[in-house]
Parts: C-alpha cells; structure tokens; sequence
C-alpha cells in the first residue's frame, strides 16, 4: 500500500478517535447517582454509553456499507465496493470519486449512534417522570438555554437533578453525531485498509479495532470530565481542549499500530 | 483478622508476565510436537496468571477513585491491547514467512507484549500529565493493566483455537465472532474482583482469590466456544471445561472461606421504641 493512502488512513483514525473523545463531552452521562434519579444525565457510566451508541452507529454504518457494496445502491455507486475490496478507496483519487458514498456510510453511523442516544434518553425520562414521578431538571444552570425553562426550583434538595432535561436530550443528539461520525470514519478506515478483503472475518476485526478505539477515547474522556456531565451547558464542558489533546495523542498512536499491521499485510495464510 | 502482608505488584507482574508467556509458549510447543491439541488449556492458566496481575493493577489504580466506574479501566486495557496485540502477532506471522524459521512465531506474543506496554505507558502518561488525574500509580499501573489484557487476549485465544499466530486468531476467533465474548468476559475477570470487593477493608488475597474464580467461569466458557474450532477432537475442549470446572469449585469455596473470615457477625437488637422510656 503506498504511503499516501497510508498517512490518509492514519488521519482518519487520528480524527475518528478524537470525534469520539469530544462527542463524549456531549452526552449526558450520569452514572449510578442519575439511574436513582439524583443526578441528571443518563443513569450509566461512559463506557456503556460509548459502546451502545457506537455498537448501533456501527450496525448502521456496517449495514449501509453493505447496500452500496453488494445491495439495492451498488448501481448507484458502482466503484465503491471494488476501491473498498483493494485498498484504495482512501487515496486521493479513491477518496474524490467516492465522496458520496464515504459520505453515506459517515451519515448513516450518525443516524444510528443518534438514534442510540435519544432512546437512552427519552425512554428513560419516561421512567423518570411517570414511574419515579421526579420532574425533569437540570441543576448547573438556572434556565435551561435551549426553552428557558427555570430549573433550580425544581430540583429537590440533597440532589443534584433528574433525569435529562430538553438541553441535555439535544447535548446527547450532539454526542450521538460526533460519536457516531467518528466510529463510522474508524470502520471505514480499517475496511479500506485491507480488512475489507477479508470477508467475513475482516469486518469482525474491523468493527472490533472500531470499538477497541472507540473505548480508550470515551474512557479518556471520561476521565477529562470524572465520570459525570451534563452536557455542553455544564461548566466541565470548558475541560474539552485537554481531551482534544488527549485523545489525538491517544488516537494517534493507535492509529501508528493500525497502519503498522496494514503496511505487514492483513491477510491469513 | 491477622494481617497478611499484601504482594508486591512488581512481583505479580513478574508472574504474569513470565508465566503467561511460558503457559502460552508450552500449549503452543507441545500441541504442534505432538499434533494434537489437548494442550489447549494451558493457554488459560497463562491468562489466569496474567489476570492476577492485572486484576492487582486495576486495584491499586481504582484505590484512588477514578470516578467513571471500574468497569471502564478494564474496557480501556483491553481497547488498548487488542490492536497492539494483533500488530504483535502479525510481526510474529511475518518474520515466519520472512526468515523461513517456524520458531520466530514465538517472536509474537513478546513483540505483542512490548508494544501493548508502550502503548499502556503513553495512555497513562496521558492521563495523568494531560488530563490531570493525579494518581500516583497511574503510569505504572497504566502499563500493567495493558500488558495484561494483551496476555489474557492471546491466552484466551490459545484456549480456543490451540495456537496464537495471527492466521488462527483472524480465522477461529474473529471470524467466528468469539471476539466479542473473548473482549467481555476477557476483561470481566480483570475489573469484576475489585468492582465486587472495594471498600474500606478490602483485601489483596480476598480480591485475587475472586480474580481466580471468575477467570475461571470465563475459561469454561471459552472451553464451551473451543468446540466450534476442535470439531474433530472435542476431547481438547472436554479437557478444558472439565479442569475449569473441578478449579472453579475449589477457588469457589477458596473463596466462600475468605468472605467468611472477613465477614462479622451482626446482633438483632430489635426495632427502636416507639416512645422514649
């Protein structure tokens, strides 16, 4: 493989890491204290968030991918499927001829991941707000920036809010779309990368690097906020550009790996 | 309680380290001398070995309270290894075919070892130098825990396929799907002991003796998956489960007797009167 497509394919995992370490900083994690409704966010910890959002952005992106290799789109973008089978779907010329399909499989990761995110938020605020019968609160602001809605009132005493309130359901819409951008730019680089020829076996590994990266760039990241946040209205929310580094650095060096093992040959014998 | 002085984490790595390494060398050695592939489960008593270690390291981390949950450490070592594990045992493929020597597949567990370290030392020292975390064991323990996923990774494939080399791994464990299962309940043995045991009197002895009770649930289910790849000689996967099952017990009641002697003894002394005398 030449280097080109090499250093492109290392950019992408640079930059599909670091899309997953800050969609992070938009989801309203909450941890054990939001699953007893005494903090706002959704009641688990990162990893299991990061793994469902980006195990369901990957089903849709893999699924997507699929359609246009073998599927109803494969007329509609006929090079993709060979550029994506011999590694060169990302060198340049693979890349510019194939825009609108790399595009596809990037918004269809996104539309999965999002549709992860506002069920794990909507669904549980219905739990919250008729079988708990808490109202729905956020307490590091005062008003609500997206409807202005007062919140301090509403939070009860001891606690640090309920359930996820309008701007954190549009914070984990956020969360979903970088999330969800960045795990389906990781899958594609790995496919590209020669695990596409692999059949079966290559998109298994494909997926699973995808969701080794996805884990060390969302526990980074939840380390950057400890644990909990509530979204980009939280004062944590200042802490990203330190993930920002963190997980580029991290990302990176992951990525150097990947394309040390494309460069030695992907293939079985 | 009599205090027992509590292992040495440089020692629990050493264990790790060199007895993962010879389990998985040895099940790899004698299944291809002697063509068979009953040796299968020394792969898990490597991955044991290394889940001590690594499930100390994870202890003397999350002892300092990381606020994201235990869980996620574990979920971050194995992120860590599993693609510093498979470059290793690609290097290790490579050389094969490079040198024409059937002995540099033993280069790949090691090459897969260092560079899960170095990958473990840059994550830890991005933590605590980047993302302010402050915690003294960070860096090292960082290491440990990336070292260790990458040998219970490759010892828990030997367990399922007979062998580590890279082509066996692709094919029986990724192609399979066994991956998943080997990421979760991988890890489980490695967070679970002191996810389970933490609090003020927690114990080393207590914790590992649940690290070695829970690896070995995990090795009878990799045993149980082995079937898919031993389909002539299911006798290997039976030899796996059968040991795993007969530790277990043992670990089991090890570790039943040291819940007992840490457990106290609690009074019923009644509800409170309603009125005060």
């Amino acid at each position: 493989m030449d280097p080109i497509t090499l250093i492109i394919i290392l950019l992408g995992i640079t930059i599909g890491g670091l899309l997953v370490g800050v969609g992070v900083h938009f989801v309203p994690v909450g941890g054990a204290p939001a699953a007893m409704a005494q903090a706002t966010g959704i009641g688990t910890g990162t990893t299991m968030l990061a793994f469902s959002s980006g195990a369901l952005g990957l089903i849709s992106a893999g699924f997507t991918m699929h359609d246009i290799m073998d599927g109803s789109l494969k007329s509609a973008y006929p090079t993709f499927g060979p550029a994506a089978l011999d590694g060169t779907l990302f060198s340049i010329s693979g890349i510019t001829s194939n825009i609108m399909p790399i595009l596809l499989v990037v918004v269809a990761g996104v539309v999965g991941a999002m549709i992860m995110m506002v069920i794990l938020a909507v669904v549980a605020n219905i739990l919250y707000a008729f079988a708990i019968a808490v109202p729905l609160v956020s307490a590091k602001v005062k008003f609500d920036p997206i409807t202005g809605d007062r919140q301090d009132l509403y939070v009860t005493r001891g606690t640090e809010g309920h359930g996820t309130p309008t701007v954190a359901v549009i914070s984990s819409l956020l969360g979903g779309l970088f999330g969800g951008a960045g795990g389906a730019l990781l899958y594609l680089a790995f496919v590209a990368g020669g695990f596409g020829a692999l059949g079966v076996a290559g998109i298994a590994t494909a997926a699973f690097l995808t969701i080794g990266i996805f884990f060390v760039n969302s526990v980074l990241a939840s380390y950057n906020i400890t644990g909990t946040i509530e979204g980009f209205h939280d004062p944590k929310f200042k802490r990203v550009p330190r993930a920002i580094i963190a997980c580029t650095i991290a990302s990176f060096v992951m990525g150097v790996w990947a394309i040390a093992l494309i460069y030695l040959g992907v293939g079985v014998v | 309680m009599t205090e027992v002085k509590e292992i040495d984490w440089y020692t629990l790595a050493a264990i790790g380290i060199v007895g993962g390494l010879v389990a998985i060398f040895l099940a790899y050695f004698l299944n291809t001398t002697l063509k068979v592939s009953y040796f299968a489960f020394l792969g898990a008593v490597g991955a044991i070995l290394a889940i001590l270690w690594g499930a100390d390291a994870v202890r003397r981390i999350c002892k300092y309270g990381i606020g994201t949950g235990v869980p996620s450490i574990g979920m971050l070592a194995f992120g860590m290894g599993l693609l510093a594990t498979l470059l290793g045992l690609k290097i290790g493929d490579y050389l094969v075919t490079q040198t024409g020597s059937s002995y540099a597949i033993y280069a790949g567990p090691i090459a897969a070892l260092i560079l899960s370290l170095i990958q473990g030392a840059i994550i830890g020292y991005i933590a605590n130098a980047v993302l302010k975390m402050k915690i003294p064991t960070m860096q090292i323990g960082m290491i440990f825990i990336a070292g260790a996923a990458s040998i219970i990774l490759m010892g828990f494939s030997t367990t399922i396929t007979g062998s580590f080399d890279y082509s066996s791994m692709i094919k029986y464990v990724f192609s399979t799907g066994f991956i998943a299962p080997l990421f979760m309940i991988g890890a489980l043995p490695m967070l679970h002991p002191f996810n389970a045991s933490l609090g003020p009197d927690e114990d080393q002895r207590r914790t590992l003796t649940l690290a070695v009770e829970a690896s070995l649930l995990s090795t009878m289910m990799f045993g149980l998956m082995s079937l898919a790849v031993f389909q002539t000689s299911m006798l290997s996967s039976a030899i796996t489960v059968v040991l795993g099952l007969i530790a277990w017990v043992y670990a089991y009641l090890a570790y039943f007797k040291k819940v007992k002697e840490c457990g106290v003894q609690i009074l019923a002394t009644g509800v409170l009167p309603k009125k005060e005398a």
